[in-house]
Order: C-alpha cells, then structure tokens, then sequence
C-alpha cells in the first residue's frame, strides 16, 4: 500500500485547471496503456493503474474535486474497492474454459508435438480447420444432500430450450463436473457437438453431514437412555434403522453403523457415524432431582478425574 | 463461489442488465446455466469487469471487444505455455537447461 496518497493531477499528467473532458482523456490514454489485463506480465504497472484508477474516480466526483482544490481533503479519500483482475484466473498457467479456442500447430516441432492436439480427443479439426467442434455448455445444478447421496434423475432445460436428462450417480460429491459427451453446442461443418459440463453443488442437509464415504449424525438421546441403554430408531439416508444404544453412554459417544455410509460406484461403503448428545428434559421435576441429589450423596463422582484439563 | 446475476450487478458499479444480456448473448461471458438463471464464478466476474473496463473506461467499442479478448486469452494461453516450456527446461541438467538458455538469448538477440 501507499504511504502517501499521490496528488490525483499529477498521476494523470494533467494541468490543475483540466476540464472534465481533458482529465477523461487522459485517464483514458493511460488505462489504454497500463490496464494489468493488457499487460499481464507487468506487477509494477499494477500499482501505476490504481494510481490512475484511483485519480480519476477521485477527480470525477465534483464535490471531492473541489475539496481537494480548496485544500479540505487529501488524496487519500479516493481508495479503490479491491479488485480481482481477470489476468489472475486467466493467467494461471491453468487452462480455463475462455482459453480452449487457442492453437499452436504452427510453433514448430516441440511445441506442436507437446501442445498440438488437445481437445480431449474431441478436436478432429485436422490441419484445415474446417470442421469444427461445437462449445461446450456449462450448467450448474443443485442437488440435494439425499440426492447426492442415493442419486438421482433430473431433467432440466438447456438455455436453447432442449431439455436433457441428467443422472446423477450416487455418492457424487459437491463441486464434481458431469460430462455430457455431445450434449453442448453441435459442431459446425460436420463436426462433432461439445459437451455439456454439469457442476454439481451440493446442499447443505439438516440432519446429516458428509466425510468422504462416512456420514455424521447427531442423534439426541435422554438420561435414562444414556444410564440404561436401549434401542433408538434412528435416520440413516436409505430410512431408519434401530440402533441399541449401550448401557452408560455419555455424549460424544460415537456409534458406527456399518455400511450406511456413502455407497459410491466402485467404492466400499461408508459408515454412518451416529455421535450420542445427552439432552436432559426442559424442566427438571422433583423426582429427577430428589433422585439425583440421592445418587450424589453415596456415589461421589469426579467426572473431570482423569480429563487433561484437571490440574 | 457462484454469484446470480443480481450479485454480479451489485458487484461491478458500471455495468447495468442491458449490457450484462449483451455480454451474454455476444458469447462474450459464458456463464454456467442453472435452473435459476445464469450463474457466474470468479473468472466470469473478473472477465466482465475487463469488458467494462474496455467499453467504459477505454470507450472500446462492441465490435471491438470480442477481438481484444480473443486476443489476451491467446497470450495468456501463450503464456502459460511458455510458463510450462520453462518448467520443462528447468527440469534437464543444467548443462542442458543452460545450453537450451543460451541459444535462446543468440535467438532472441540476433533477430
């Protein structure tokens, strides 16, 4: 960051008494020259464009101008909301999807024989590059946390207006790209459609929570659960199953069901992991109470013996 | 992240829905569909504000605005290539990496 602001007429090279029309063209001239996206390789640069940037938001506005002219303010009002520049994505070294159009079988051996056929085995352009591929078409689709556990079918409409089937597999994760061989844009003079890429996002559940193939639960059990043990139906996402919870369960307690977890393609089951939670009722009566007090008074228990916090 | 056009709005000052459509319906932006209308991730967002900058701040006009981005995605596409070529020079044994530098420099020098 700067220390000093800088005077907003000299970052843009104008005169004090610029009009507006004079100090547009000139922040024009200089963004034409420094604007980072037009320059990705320049960071220096960078800093010069907010400079400018900021001088020319600063001098547009009319009252903050004259402020400054009268010597009210600093430079330093004009601070410019931070900015993501479009180099930062597309200047990763990572292809992203703007970027798929580019060819370089005319940069000599290396460079063809490394980078010249690319395309997923969908290029058949050939040399001529007369047929051509269709686009690809991005859809982003949520799907509920049952959904993406136990699959699901969804049929949605393309922005074309085609509607397309999507089978969603099981145990799909969030963030996971579907690929519609030949479902996106059809190709130009015979050449193949693209591809519709399907981004799933997952919804959060109410209920349940995912790790890898296991999935968490928290299941509220009562004292009298905890002290005697019993047998609790609890949800799984295939319905409920009955758990025995085991005599002297204290919360945190956690019981794995096994295989009903996350059963993906080609994967082992998950477990569901079911962590206990003692939850005592709203109103202690003075059964409960009497009862406990009576407990207490022959039973002396140090639940912290033992627990690392104890000093 | 993905932001719905509202969002997307809200965030680039400059740009209004008429000329979000036009970014759209130009091919300029391809944004994910979804059942709730366009959604547009990072790259998205940083590409329009580019597009703002041209047509707004540089005064840029439409018929230009397809050529110039067609234009930096090729040089990055360029760049990032030449990024990788130099991962891969890095890689050889030095002599090699500094042969292969060398002859780089006379090329690069002597045209």
């Amino acid at each position: 960051m700067n220390t000093k602001p800088m005077d907003p007429y000299e970052a843009l090279g104008v005169k004090r008494t610029a009009t507006d029309a004079e100090i547009k063209k000139a922040y024009r001239a200089l963004a034409k020259k420094l604007h980072p996206d037009i320059n990705p390789g320049d960071t220096a640069g960078e800093e010069r464009f907010k400079a400018v940037s900021a001088a020319h938001t600063f001098l547009s506005d009319p009252e903050k101008r004259r402020r400054f002219d009268a010597g009210e303010i600093d430079a330093s009002g004009a601070e410019m909301p931070p900015r993501d520049y479009y180099r930062n994505h597309a200047g990763t070294g990572q292809e992203n999807r703007y970027q798929s159009e580019a060819e370089f079988d005319d940069l000599g051996d290396i460079f063809s024989r490394a980078f010249g056929s690319r395309g997923g085995g969908a290029g058949g352009g050939g040399a001529h590059g007369m047929k051509m591929r269709g686009a690809d078409v991005q859809y982003h689709l949520e799907v509920s946390f049952l959904d993406a556990i136990n699959g699901a079918k969804r049929r949605v409409t393309m922005p074309d207006g085609r509607s397309l089937e999507i089978t969603i597999p099981a145990g799909i994760e969030d963030g996971k790209t579907l690929r519609l061989s030949g479902r996106g844009q059809p190709g130009f003079n015979g050449g193949p459609a693209g591809d519709a890429l399907i981004l799933i996002a997952v919804l959060p559940d109410l209920l349940f929570e995912r790790d890898g193939t296991d999935i968490l639960l928290d299941l509220p059990i009562s004292i009298d659960e905890a002290v005697l043990g019993g047998s609790v139906a609890v949800p799984t996402t295939a319905g409920r199953v009955n758990l025995r919870v085991p005599p002297g369960s204290s919360s945190g307690r956690i019981m794995r069901l096994r295989g009903k977890g996350v059963a993906a393609k080609g994967r082992p089951a998950g477990d569901q992991l079911v962590r206990l939670k003692i939850v005592l009722p709203d109103i202690i009566d003075d059964d409960l109470k009497t009862a406990i007090e009576g407990w207490h008074k022959d039973h002396p228990h140090d639940a912290r013996s033992g627990w690392k916090g104890q000093t | 992240m993905m932001l719905s056009q509202t969002d997307v709005l809200t965030r680039i000052d400059k740009l209004t829905q008429t000329r979000l459509e036009v970014c759209i319906s130009h091919a300029w932006i391809a944004p994910h569909h979804s059942e709730t209308g366009p959604m547009f991730d990072a790259l998205d967002l940083a590409r329009l504000q580019l597009i703002v900058d041209l047509t707004e701040d540089m005064a840029v006009n439409d018929d230009a605005v397809p050529i110039i981005l067609s234009l930096v995605d090729q040089l990055h596409a360029l760049r990032g290539r030449l990024h990788a070529l130099d991962h891969a020079v890095t890689d050889q044994d030095d002599a090699v990496a500094e042969a292969i530098a060398t002859r780089l420099a006379d090329l690069i020098g002597h045209d």
